[in-house]
């Protein structure tokens, strides 16, 4: 279920061309689309508007960092008419009277629909069940422990089962913790030359085959958040050949860098799972590519300039990216011919409303307007003060992009442009 | 664009054998400079330190230095500040350069970021010791005349080991040939890459023109952590004894050692031994650096940061 500002629709009209090549002028009217006709020729580019699966909002406890109004505003600005936030918040999205409380925000100040995830245990700890039924009542959109894993294989497969019972997906952060320990970084030849606690793929890969061998003895389908690992892919792949249902997402910062950025020990290119290497960049790039991965999510994970201006072993794990998601990869894939514009816009759009049960962004007549404008060749450089969120930790600052959104329409609002 | 010494890959072979040469005229005299007359050095040791600490202290004041010597216990540190306004708290005094010790890697670079002195890295975590892989290289090249060809077994926890990470980089830039030697839960994966071979049989150390021994961190061998099943079963499988050394071969140790560990006392009291010299070359070294990084002259620069 997703949550948005009360109140109006919008009436407005938008040129661009399509994934499929022609060019149209599509009018909406009270928020739904009314007409699709022929227009002239323009380089602009108009596409069903971005979902993102997995964004921290930080909200309730650190407002500091970022909003509800905050998040969503950013969220606009990237192009998304929907967006999932993670429930690893003080307190945790873990019982139905906090989930009641952030849908209630959500209506007074979400400008773009906004869902919530909860979590799969108590407080995130692990070990009993939260009550699943219920928070799927009061409108929770999958549930997860982000930002940890659910340790326990026999924890797990209990949420799998009762799971069954809301309707709802699991989402999970895939680490093996006793594999992981305090890792910092990528295991191998940067992590050795850096001093840095070394967290191996394999602390992905290994609970990755686990999820998946109990999903498919349960028959239940999950989805796995923010792959980074080539092993990962390659489990993903044989699970889903053998008919496990089972999604997946990547993060452009996956997408694009590899651990030798982090030679420059800037906290912001520190990060949960952490940037790997080359080879595992371009099994991700393939993965997403073929289908194997669906999903592009941002892991938007807003923190305080005080908390990431730290030397890099201090600074806590994430890195914003509502704002630059579409740019990035456009420059860094589609520009590079790695990945087609219609492959990414699918991957950023219907890719995650299929895998979280999210109602698809379409241009069609008769449907509630979710539109995004993108010009392909405006060149912008990322800066500190040119976000919406209410951090700037951004693995991009600096950076010169190709790619811009011009105007975002979400739920038959125009929230950006 | 300020000179900083923050990682031995800042340097070049010609930075390294200027500072080696700059340190070999420093040990030859005992003559005080007016290099840093009238200018602060800021020494910050967030973690506790002998012989760094006391060498740069005493190569600031040879260099005429005015010095302040900050540790995290005392300090504002342990009131909750931060480093960077720690660092823009001593920034204000308008120091010539700023020496820091850190147990988190990534320290320096921050600091390098906030200030506008020079920077050297006195350790930060278990990334970088850049000056300690000076001075081993300066007690080297004063033992053997030369780098070039030199074979060194670094033997021990490499994994924990700053030293061993910027004096397999150091070698490696001035042409000598490392072997990390140790236990393989201890020799991270991926280490080859900056320019070395690894073996796990203590046999491997027997070719090498010097063993050096690196501390095992006794805090970090708690039983339960399982790098070794027991420092009693390192002790017999990689400690270096006399028996496990050629003739005339030499040992070195950054210190503080942990006798009958690491290193048998017979050898580190033995003729072979360098550590004592090693710590009479970190005065030198350190002198060097200093003087190299603000001494306008200087043709060939350490890689600037901005």
């Amino acid at each position: 279920m997703l949550f948005v500002r009360n109140g109006y629709s919008d009436s407005l009209a938008l040129e661009g061309r399509l994934a499929g090549g022609e060019c149209v002028r599509v009018t909406v009217e009270n928020g739904v689309i009314a007409r699709i006709e022929p227009a002239p020729a323009t380089s602009r580019v108009l596409a069903p508007a971005f979902v993102d699966p997995h964004v921290h909002l930080r909200t309730p406890g650190r407002e500091d960092e970022e909003t509800i109004a905050s998040g969503t505003a950013a969220a606009a600005a990237g192009g998304y008419c929907a967006i999932l936030a993670m429930p690893n918040t003080d307190p945790v999205v873990d019982s139905a009277e906090v989930l009641r409380s952030l849908a209630a925000t959500a209506r007074e100040e979400a400008l773009v629909p906004v869902g919530f995830m909860a979590s799969i245990s108590k407080g995130l700890a692990g070990d009993e069940l939260t009550e699943m039924a219920e928070l799927a009542d009061a409108g929770a959109a999958a549930f997860t422990d982000d930002g940890r894993p659910v340790v326990s294989a026999g924890m797990m497969r209990r949420a799998l089962q009762y799971g069954a019972v809301t309707g709802r997906k699991l989402a999970l952060h895939c680490e093996e913790p006793t594999l992981s320990r305090d890792g910092q970084v990528h295991e191998g030849a940067v992590a050795a030359a850096l001093g840095l606690a070394p967290y191996p793929s394999v602390a992905e890969s290994a609970m990755v085959e686990r999820d998946l061998s109990l999903a498919a003895y349960e028959a239940r389908p999950l989805h796995l958040m923010h792959l980074s690992a080539r092993e990962s892919v390659e489990a993903l792949r044989t699970a889903r050949g053998r008919g496990v249902e089972a999604s997946a997402e990547v993060t452009p910062h996956h997408l694009v860098l590899t651990d030798e950025a982090i030679r420059s020990l800037d906290p912001n290119l520190k990060m949960n799972p952490p940037l790997r290497g080359d080879d595992d960049r371009r099994a991700l790039v393939d993965a997403l590519r073929d289908g194997t991965i669906g999903c592009v999510a941002t892991d938007h994970a807003p923190h305080s300039r005080e908390e990431k201006e730290t030397p890099f072993e201090a600074a806590p794990f994430g890195v914003t990216g509502l704002e630059t998601a579409f740019a990035a990869l456009n420059t860094h894939l589609v520009e590079l011919g790695l990945l087609s514009l219609e492959t990414l816009l699918k991957r950023m759009s219907a890719g995650p409303a299929r895998a979280l049960g999210l109602p698809e962004p379409r241009i069609e007549v008769g449907a509630r307007a979710n539109l995004v404008l993108l010009d392909l060749e405006e060149e912008w450089t990322v800066t500190e003060d040119g976000f919406r969120s209410r951090s700037a930790n951004s693995w991009l600052l600096g950076e010169r992009l190709r790619g811009r959104v011009l105007t975002t329409v979400a739920d038959g609002r125009r929230v950006h442009g | 664009m300020k000179r900083h010494l923050l990682s031995v890959a800042d340097l070049t072979r010609d930075d390294v054998e200027r500072l080696l040469d700059s340190a070999t005229a420093f040990e030859a005299s005992r003559e005080k400079l007016d290099t840093l007359r009238g200018r602060l050095v800021v020494n910050l040791f967030f973690e506790a330190s002998t012989r760094t600490s006391s060498s740069f202290e005493l190569a600031a004041k040879r260099l005429s230095a005015d010095t302040l010597s900050l540790k995290s216990s005392g300090s504002s540190v342990e009131k909750g500040e931060s480093l960077k306004d720690t660092i823009l708290t001593l920034g204000a005094y308008d120091p010539a350069l700023v020496v820091i010790r850190h147990p988190q890697a990534g320290a320096p670079e921050l600091v390098a970021r906030h200030c506008d002195a020079h920077v050297v890295n006195a350790g930060d975590g278990k990334h970088q010791h850049p000056t300690q892989a000076l001075l081993d290289l300066h007690t080297l090249r004063t033992t053997f005349g030369r780098l070039d060809g030199l074979h060194v077994a670094i033997v021990g926890d490499v994994l924990h080991s700053r030293v061993a990470r910027s004096l397999v980089q150091a070698l490696d830039l001035v042409g000598a040939h490392v072997t990390l030697v140790g236990p393989p839960p201890l020799l991270p994966r991926g280490i080859e890459s900056l320019g070395c071979t690894t073996a796990t049989e203590i046999d491997a150390i027997r070719d090498a023109d010097v063993v050096y021994v690196l501390r095992m961190q006794r805090e970090r061998m708690l039983a339960g952590a399982n790098y070794v099943p027991s420092l009693r079963e390192y002790s017999s499988r990689w400690g270096i004894t006399p028996e496990r050394l050629r003739p005339g071969q030499k040992v070195m140790h950054p210190g503080p050692m942990n006798r009958g560990v690491e290193i048998d006392a017979r050898v580190a009291d033995s003729a072979d031994s360098l550590v004592t010299a090693q710590v009479r070359s970190g005065l030198a070294v350190r002198t060097a650096v200093l003087h190299d990084l603000v001494a306008a002259a200087v043709a060939a620069p350490m890689k600037a940061v901005a």
